[in-house]
Parts: C-alpha cells; structure tokens; sequence
C-alpha cells in the first residue's frame, strides 16, 4: 500500500473513485482517519511521530475538506483524470446558461441597490441552490469513471463555480441585510 | 490545605505508570481556575479558603512582592494604578488597540520594545504577559500542592477568536509560569466537552460564551466521541466588562458626576455597575448610591427594565457573530438541537431571553457557567498526558480567521480560510525577482478583508538562504501550518536545489525570544533554578518522554514492522540517549535525541501506515457484519 500521503484522495478513504459518493461513509472514514492521525493521539509520542501526525492529520483534512464540497470534488476528480483545468474550455460556452447566469446576476444586483422585498432574496437563494443540486445530479452520471464524458463534466463543473460565487455573493448580501 | 485522595505517595517522583499529574486552566479576563481529573472525577482545585474561582487580578507593591486573586482585587480602590485587572484584554494587543475605543481603564501603559504595551506599576514596566504568568503562578503552585507534585502537563483555554498574538502571547505566560502546555483549547469546545461527555447527546450544538471579557459562538457536532467543530466566530472584545462600563455610564450621568472622574472613582463606579448588573439577574431592581467628588451622595435605584435597555445594543451585537457562524457551518437554526451557555454574563436574564429567540430553542443553563471551561480543558489535559489510552475522545477544531499574505499593491491573498479544520497546511509557491536574490519577506496577515490596511498583521517572515538564481528561476515553495494549537508556522524550500530556508519570525504584537529569555532570567529572583538548569531539565524531560514512547512503540510493533537490524539501530540509539539523558550536558541530550529522530523515521511511518490501513479495514469489516 502507498503511504497514506501520496494516496489518491478517495484511496485514502477506501471510497470508489467517482463523483458519488456516500457523504455518511465519507464522515466516518474520515473521524476512523483522524483517531489514529491527529496530533491529540500523539502527544506523548516520538518527536518524529509527531511529526509525522501533523502533516498526515493535515493532508486528511484537507483530503476531506476536498471531497466533501461538491465543487472542489468536482475539480479534483477532474484533474485526477488528466483534465487540464488552467486550460481554456475548448466546448466553448453554453449561451443559454450564461443568459440565464445574467438574469440571475440582475436580479441579485437589483436586491443589492434596495429594490425587491426580502423574500425575493431567500427565492433567489432557493433558485440557486436547487441548480447546483441538478448539476451535481449531473455529475453523478458524467464523472462515474474514467472513461466517461469528462468533457461535458467540466462544463457542469464551470456552471457549478459560476453558481457558488453567486451563492456567495447572495449569502453575503443576506447577511448585510440582518 | 488537605491533599487530593489519589492513591500516590505524594513524592515529587514521576508518578505511577497511567497517572500522571495533569491540569486544566481557564485563564479568564475576570476569573481563572484549575482543575484535573482524579480518579475519574472532574473537579475544580479550591484554595486554602476554599474558593475556587481565583480572580484574575495581581497587585504589585514595593520591594518586588506581588499577590494574587482576591487579596489584590482588595487593592484596587486604594492602589489602582498598581492592581491589574482584566490583563488578558491586553494579551497579544498593540498599544493603539487598547489606547483607543471604550478602553477606559485605570492604568499608565507606556510602549516597551517593539511598540507592545506595557503596564507601569511600582515592580516596572510590565508585559501584560508577565502579570498573566502570575495568575498562572498561583494556579500552578495551587495545582501542585494538591496533586503533591510537579505536573507533567496542562491544558489552557484561549477565546475561539483569539489571533495567532493572543494565542502566542499565552503560551509566552505559561512558559514564564513554568508550565508545560500539552494543548491550547478553544474555551467553547472546552464547554463543550465537559457538557458533551455529561450527556451525551449526539447532534449539533452551538456554545454561546460571554465572558469577562471575550465573546465566542461556535457550533459543534458531537458524535460517538467526536467533537467537530463546524465554525467559530465572535468578538475577542466584547464582554462582560464592556456590560460594566454600559452601566457605570449611566451611574455617572444619573449622579450628575461630569468630566473629573479620577481613577479610584472610576474603580468605584465599574465595582457599583458589576454589583447591580449581578443583582439584577434574581432581582427586578437594586439600590445604588455614589459618593461624588465634592463629597455629597447620590442615591438611587437600578432597575431591570432600565438595565435591559442600558445592554441591548451590546446583547444585540453579539448575534451577528451568530449568524455568520450558522452560514459557515452550513447549518439552519432549526438543526440546532441545544445552546449552552458559558460564562458569567450569561447569568442575566436578558441574555438569556435574546439568545433564546434567536436559536429558537431553551438555553441550557444548568451547568456553573464559571467551572465548565476549567472541566473541560482538564478532560482534554487528562488524556493527552497520557493517562487514558484507550479515550476515544477527539477533538477536531478550527482556525478561526482566514489567513493572508500580502500582495502587489497592498491587496491580501487568503491562503487559509476562516474556519478550516486543524491542523492544516497549505502551500505557495513565490519567485525571486532579482539575479541572486537570497532573501525575501513574507508579511502574513489575519482576517476577512481584502486589503493589508483592514486586516490584523501578523508577522513578517524573513527568508534567508535562498540559493542564488537568475531572477525568476527559484521555486520556493513556502508552507503555512496551523497547528492544533492554531499557532502558524511558515517553512520554506526551494524546489529546484531541495534547499531549506531559514525562517526568520519578526511578530507583529508579540514577544520576541530574547524578550522572553530576559523574562525568564529576571523571574530567576524569584525562581529556584536557573537558566541552565531549567534548559537541562527541558531536555531531560525531552529524553523521557522520546524514551518512553520508543520503548512503548517497541513492544507494541517492533517484532511485527522492523528487522532484526533495524531494531538493533533503534535499540543502540536508545541506549545511547539513555546514557545522556544521565549525564548533565544538554548537547550530548541533544545530539542525541537528534539520531533517536533519525533512527525512528521509518518505523513512525510505517506504525503510522499500518494504523491507518487497520482503522479503513476494521471499519470496513463494520459494514459486513452490521456492527
């Protein structure tokens, strides 16, 4: 076996490696990982162990910080199967979605200058994230090996960056407002 | 003062196999304690008179005597400028940050090396991280007499919200106090452990803590053992003493008292505002009355109705922190099952009601708002010295604040964000931008903000050694560590060549180590050893506990994962670091620890490879069988 740290990131969970994936199993490989890892459990340990502890405890964190957001496991199942990120998507751009990403942006900006009522911002937050749960439906199928259509996953990929930004922005904005 | 009943001998010798002498300490603004676990039992250390709570107040008087707790607090109104109250609100802060704002306090701060504050008594210009170690002196001395010997370790809780300067400036006191700290914790996940393993109750929780002098809300999931924090956030100055000066305000104005507050009066009028503030929480109105400067008297009387109105907007401050925290865990307020309360403040009533509506469920109020945290540190102290090995317990943390390099045009780059599990470590990757250059600075900043000006400096990291390149051509890679005490450590490497850099830390509100070194040497007056000394037994106690661990690692997996060769390796390097250990030159201890280390590297490993792989598969084997 590898050791833990060069480990692929679903590997080290002993999850299949795909874009599903059960979110309980993941907790709790991840709490198994840590009792053996974390620092707490070696604090009377060998100056090397501790060593040691601090950069797998930190390598599981993060591991488990990547697979556990929809979007960053997105990405790193992506690169893990030799998609170029930094590079431009060649598919070029779907016109319907970047309308709709501007209407969506509109309103949102709308809410910002003061027009529209409160319960016009928790619909749009609503409408946000029931895309981003259709999307990831769509990665379930797109990213389930290899051998699938990587191509159109990265499309779904860049919508799904596209709507968390916005998410973001609508949740700040949610929270200026009390 | 009786002796704990633990079935020791109450020698200073090393205590039995599986109990060592271990404690945890609430450092609080207005009060600290201590507490351990004997025997099973958590419990609080009282003193002589068998007060537990030790007021967190030092009064210096001449000839270089300082006292502690109760006995100084009696000299605030007399002595004000030498009775120092409060310091932690000092702890890690720059002269401009408690010069300015609604810091009204009675001291002359003057600025010390590196522009930190210092408090000016009759003992001198003090650290507020001097005074703190006072505090922790006592509670030490308090620790060690019941426990009838030295401790082998402590925990000391900290606000989720303290900076990386706060954190550091504790750790700065608690080696001054001569105190080993096994682990800097949250005070919410403090409470939260002392309450969790009280009940429990599996779910999310969110810990509502208003102290003295800091306010956090963390929300925690507590599952099978596991405490996971979700998120912290919070105000490192918003508390109970700001409640105070709501209060004493008022009492000034109502007294018709106008600009001519001296100090003593002042003290008078913050001690009046935390008596009626206290009463009110079982009564609905409290008389009070002042003597003014020309020596009339004023009376009259608080209510509770005046006194919600007085603290609503400080109260109401508090649940931003609130509902940020909800939005960065990714929790509703309905998912909370249950808010626990820590803190003093959190007696009042109104405190109470408000919190309430806003999680929509009951504050838990039945733990002693004062003792939870001291419990819960003691717990985490208990089992990381060792005296619990089979403790299932983890306790999984955050950074609280993002963390930030700066960039071109005084922009911050975030490189950890807020609320990151810990520890973590992230990497960057910089380049040099002149032919040989060998240096370079890394300023690290803390906080939300998108520009250096916004955001809280943290250190200025000075990279020495970098090999000499074209411009351009170096690949250094610089990594941020947060440990599990949410301290940052900055390490560099040049990629190309393999070569380390030398880190060179310039803290923007700290202790430099020759700063503490000096501490440490004038404290010698009082101390019984001397640098020397305490540098060997550091060492010493170094050399033990690699020992110990060694020889425990041995017979657990040293048949099953070395060859006869390399255990011969590994049994010749403890030897030898047995036999410096005996001797009295920390060097040999040193160069030996050093090849111990490097004897040990792959056998860490592989114990470390091998538990990983047993925990995937035990719990694989769980989904087979439905255990």
């Amino acid at each position: 076996m590898a050791s833990p740290l060069s480990q692929d990131f679903f590997t080290l969970f002993g999850l299949p490696t795909a874009y599903d994936i059960d979110g309980d199993e993941l907790s709790r490989s991840y709490r198994e990982l840590q009792h053996v890892a974390h620092p707490d459990r070696h604090s009377q340990a060998t100056d090397q162990e501790r060593r040691l502890s601090m950069q797998l405890a930190s390598h599981i964190n993060e591991a488990y910080q990547t697979l556990r957001d929809p979007v960053a496991r997105a990405r790193y199942l992506l690169e893990l199967w030799g998609m170029d990120l930094n590079a431009h998507n060649a598919a070029g751009t779907d016109m319907a979605f970047l309308s709709d990403q501007m209407t969506l942006r509109e309103t949102l900006a709308g809410l910002r200058a003061g027009q529209g009522p409160r319960e016009q911002l928790e619909a749009l937050l609503v409408d946000i994230a029931t895309r981003l749960q259709n999307l990831q439906a769509a990665l379930r199928q797109q990213l389930a090996c290899a051998q699938g259509p990587l191509q159109e996953a990265r499309g779904t990929y860049d919508k799904m960056r596209f709507l968390q930004r916005l998410q973001d922005e609508a949740l700040d904005l949610a929270e200026e407002l009390g | 003062m009786a002796l704990l009943q633990i079935s020791e001998t109450g020698s200073a010798s090393p205590a039995q196999q599986g109990h060592k002498r271990a404690a945890g300490i609430d450092l609080g603004t207005t009060n600290s304690l201590v507490a351990t676990v004997v025997e099973g039992r958590e419990l609080t250390l009282a003193d002589g008179q068998g007060r537990h709570l030790l007021p967190s107040v030092v009064h210096y008087s001449n000839g270089d005597h300082s006292t502690v707790g109760s006995a100084a607090l009696e000299r605030a109104f007399d002595d004000p400028l030498n009775t120092i109250a409060s310091v932690k609100r000092f702890m890690g802060r720059g002269l401009e940050d408690v010069q300015q704002g609604d810091n009204t306090h009675a001291y002359e701060l003057v600025a010390g090396e590196g522009g930190m504050p210092r408090i000016r008594t009759v003992a001198g210009d003090l650290s507020p991280v001097e005074i703190s170690a006072e505090i922790l002196r006592d509670l030490r001395a308090r620790a060690e007499q019941q426990l009838g010997g030295a401790l082998d370790g402590v925990v000391i809780t900290v606000p989720a919200y303290f900076d990386d300067a706060q954190r550091q400036a504790t750790k700065d006191a608690a080696r001054l106090a001569g105190l080993q700290v096994m682990r800097l914790l949250n005070e919410p996940t403090a409470a939260a452990v002392a309450y969790g393993l009280d009940r429990a109750e599996e779910g999310v929780h969110a810990i509502y803590d208003l102290g003295g002098g800091t306010f956090d809300v963390s929300i925690l999931r507590f599952s099978r053992g596991v405490f996971e924090v979700l998120a912290t956030a919070g105000d490192s100055a918003l508390g109970g003493d700001d409640l105070d000066q709501v209060i004493a305000r008022w009492l000034l104005q109502q007294a018709g008292i106008g600009a001519e507050v001296d100090t003593t009066l002042q003290r008078r009028v913050m001690d009046q505002a935390k008596v009626a503030k206290e009463a009110l929480s079982d009564a609905a109105v409290i008389d009070l009355s002042l003597m003014r400067p020309d020596g009339s008297r004023w009376e009259g009387a608080l209510s509770r109705e005046t006194l919600n109105t007085l603290i609503d907007p400080l109260i109401r401050r508090t649940l931003a922190p609130c509902r940020r925290v909800l939005r960065d865990a990714g929790v509703g307020r309905e998912e909370i099952c249950e808010v626990v309360m820590v803190g003093g403040s959190t007696r009042i009533p109104r405190v109470r009601e408000l919190v309430g509506e806003f999680f929509a469920c009951e504050p838990h109020v039945d733990i002693d708002p004062d003792r939870v945290v001291a419990i819960g540190a003691a717990i985490q102290a208990d089992m990381l010295v060792g005296n619990k090995p089979d403790d299932e317990m983890l306790l999984l943390d955050v950074n609280p604040l993002s963390l930030g390099i700066e960039t071109m045009g005084g922009l911050v780059e975030k490189v950890i964000p807020r609320n990151t599990t810990i520890p973590v470590s992230r990497a960057q990757e910089f380049t040099t931008f002149k032919d040989g250059q060998t240096a370079m600075v890394i300023h690290v900043l803390q906080g939300e903000r998108e520009l250096v000006a916004d955001n809280r400096s943290l250190a200025r990291f000075e990279l020495h050694g970098i090999p000499p390149m074209v411009a351009g051509a170096a690949r250094i890679q610089v990594s941020f560590q947060v440990d599990a005490d949410g301290l940052l450590n900055v390490s560099a490497r040049e990629l190309s060549t393999g070569v380390e850099g030398n880190v060179e830390i310039k803290p923007a509100y700290g202790l430099t180590d020759a700063e503490i070194e000096r501490m440490l040497r004038d404290s010698q007056s009082h101390a019984r050893d001397d640098v020397d000394v305490r540098r060997l037994r550091e060492l010493q106690v170094d050399a033990d506990r690699n020992s110990a661990a060694v020889v425990a690692a041995l017979a657990r997996d040293g048949d099953r994962l070395l060859s006869s060769d390399e255990r011969r390796v590994i049994d010749e390097a403890l030897a030898a670091l047995e036999k410096a250990r005996a001797g009295e030159d920390p060097r040999t201890i040193r160069q030996a620890l050093e090849i111990l280390d490097q004897a040990t590297a792959d056998f860490a490993a592989r114990r470390m490879d091998a538990g990983i792989r047993t925990a995937l598969s035990g719990h694989r084997l769980d989904e087979f069988t439905g255990a």
